[in-house]
């Protein structure tokens, strides 16, 4: 896939076509997105912003292949991810999506080293190799003093910026971001919407971000808003 | 990924101390539990075990209770496949106190230590027992337990042979085996026979079993037949077996105390199984954002499912190792308190094994649910745990 298209536009990454998806409550169903269509540029920083139970962290799970659409396709990268079983979903999710959570998702019982570390075991990469390359994500969300310690050592900012790491370290087609400022005082979100940005802007990376901050979306490239189930047009942010 | 496993089987347990702490004590005493119960069973089976398949036992056909003339022996020596006899009769007297138990037996003083080899007596001590007729040999561990010294009076209540008795001790036997019992008393079936001689006229010159050497184990049948073809349709028709069914008749008297043992050990390992499962299925339900978050990452369900199993056979293993290791300390402080009924006590490497296959059966059963619930955790709804 050609990195833009014939007008000069960055070929989408992300084709998202009439998906839709509801939940079941008890008797009763619950649409939550109602025939989604949008694409996603590589190299894109898109925030999906909305209030709650608008559908924009559903959207965000069947676009990480977490869960799958109701109808509908999503291709990421020329891949019908909605046509992949649970181990083709596992080992997809593996090779092409970084997850940052918003409580961080970090394994207690592990060094930030460990946790970093923790993609690469899915590779052929060696013990050496996964050192090496976690050690490089480590220093890139500027946590080189930090590989030893445990996350009950952390700060909540750098515990994300161990899960920044973490996503990046496998070098991902896709970084999908879940409220990642949300648990965090407003230096320490600055910090890692500063570390999203110079992904994106100097690795180019692509991302998207779940948000309702609308403070944080400002860091993102473009923003959507989705509410009742519909999403709006995109809408660029000022750099 | 093994390495990664054996990393959250080993950090894990560590999250919540006092619960580990706990279940791991209570694995560590339902193994050590388990192991005594085992040594109990085994030391029971000790007799069987020291059975020597070249010896064979001749009693009389209707019970132990009832004897057999000596004059069988002469017949017994003649027949094929024969190549030594002894014999004797069970003396059940009282040293002091009823409690004082320990096995005592009238044996003909030639034959005997020659024919059960693994009684090591010293040459002097057994000439000296030949030279007295009042002469006694005992084991070492009994003559500890009492604190006889060679050239010591014991003085015996006779309970079958009424009458008040006299033995001076002339030999010390040990054990040629960690296995012998060395909690048994030996007088001289030659005097025993003169003292019912002058006590009970016309009872004298009764055998109670006659002990026959033969010279091939694969010929006990045989000889077998044949001794008590002697004596069918005589007086006192005969049984002859090996020593081991012999030793075996005795063990399937209590068979019941025996399976009640075994049930008990079972229980006890059921129980701990039901408690550490319960420990790990907690542990799995405060973990499923965890496991969640492996899932989304792109672990398979069996990682997250084996990631169970390990730390449950890891603190099982690790429970079991301990309770193996006190079982030798405590098998030995129980055993000496149990010396008069279970002259050999001493934990078996089958014990052992036994107790490691518990450990990991603990494990591995524990792990079950857990593990299975571990698996099939949904990661959307797993991830919403997180926080």
């Amino acid at each position: 896939m050609s990195s833009r298209d014939a007008s000069g536009t960055p070929a989408p990454v992300i084709c998202i076509e009439h998906v839709s998806k509801h939940y079941v409550r008890g008797q009763e169903e619950v649409p939550v997105l109602a025939d989604i269509n949008f694409d996603i540029a590589r190299g894109e920083f898109l925030a999906l912003m909305g209030p709650s139970g608008s559908g924009k962290s559903t959207l965000l799970n069947l676009i990480a292949g977490l869960d799958l659409p109701d109808a509908g396709s999503i291709i990421v990268d020329g891949v019908d991810i909605t046509l992949l079983d649970d181990a083709g979903l596992a080992d997809w999710r593996a090779r092409n999506i970084g997850f940052i959570f918003q409580f961080y998702n970090l394994m207690p019982v592990l060094t930030a080293l460990e946790n970093v570390e923790l993609p690469l075991q899915l590779t052929r990469l060696s013990r050496r190799e996964r050192r090496e390359r976690a050690l490089t994500a480590l220093a890139l969300v500027g946590l080189s003093d930090r590989v030893k310690h445990y996350p009950s050592e952390l700060s909540g900012g750098q515990l994300q910026r161990v899960a920044i790491a973490r996503a990046i370290v496998s070098d991902p087609t896709l970084i999908v971001a879940d409220e990642p400022t949300g648990d965090l005082d407003r230096k320490s979100g600055e910090e890692v919407l500063s570390l999203l940005h110079r992904l994106n802007q100097d690795l180019g990376k692509t991302i998207i971000m779940v948000t309702h901050d609308a403070h944080a979306a400002n860091a993102a490239r473009a923003v959507r808003h989705l509410e009742k189930g519909e999403l709006s047009a995109l809408v660029e942010n000022r750099q | 990924m093994f390495e990664l496993i054996l990393r959250f089987a080993v950090r894990n347990p560590l999250r919540h101390k006092l619960r580990s702490v706990l279940t791991l004590t209570g694995i560590v005493v339902a193994i050590l539990a388990f192991g005594l119960l085992g040594t109990i069973v085994s030391a029971w089976y000790a007799g069987v075990n020291a059975a020597s398949d070249k010896r064979l036992v001749t009693r009389n056909s209707i019970s132990l209770t009832f004897s057999m003339p000596l004059a069988y022996a002469d017949r017994i020596r003649a027949i094929e496949g024969v190549t030594d006899l002894s014999w004797e009769n069970w003396f059940g007297g009282i040293y002091k106190e009823p409690s004082n138990f320990f096995p005592q037996f009238a044996v003909e003083p030639e034959s005997f230590f020659r024919l059960v080899p693994e009684f090591r007596v010293k040459p002097d001590e057994l000439q000296a027992f030949m030279r007295d007729r009042r002469g006694a040999i005992v084991g070492r561990k009994l003559a500890r337990r009492f604190g006889w010294q060679i050239g010591d009076v014991i003085p015996l209540k006779g309970t079958i042979f009424a009458g008040d008795y006299e033995f001076v001790l002339r030999g010390i036997y040990d054990g040629a085996r960690a296995s012998t019992d060395e909690n048994q008393f030996f007088l001289r079936w030659d005097y025993l026979n003169e003292k019912i001689k002058q006590l009970f006229p016309g009872s004298e010159n009764q055998v109670g079993i006659f002990l026959i050497g033969i010279a091939d184990g694969r010929e006990a049948a045989t000889v077998s037949q044949r001794v008590d073809a002697n004596f069918r349709n005589s007086l006192a028709e005969t049984l002859t077996e090996t020593e081991k069914a012999f030793q075996l008749s005795f063990v399937a008297m209590t068979g019941t105390i025996v399976k009640a043992i075994q049930i008990v050990s079972c229980v006890i390992i059921f129980i701990i199984m039901a408690v550490m499962a319960n420990t790990m299925a907690m542990a799995a339900r405060e973990r499923s954002s965890e496991y969640a978050t492996l899932k989304a990452l792109g672990f398979r369900p069996w990682v997250v499912g084996a990631l169970v199993y390990a730390e449950s056979i890891a603190v099982a293993l690790s429970a079991g190792g301990i309770g193996i290791l006190l079982t030798g300390p405590a098998a030995r402080v129980v055993g000496g308190k149990l010396d008069n009924i279970f002259p050999v006590f001493g934990v078996a490497p089958e014990t052992i094994q036994l107790q490691w296959a518990a450990a990991l059966l603990i494990g591995l059963v524990a792990a079950l649910i857990p593990a299975r619930q571990a698996m099939r955790v949904k990661i959307i709804e797993g991830l919403r745990q997180a926080g």
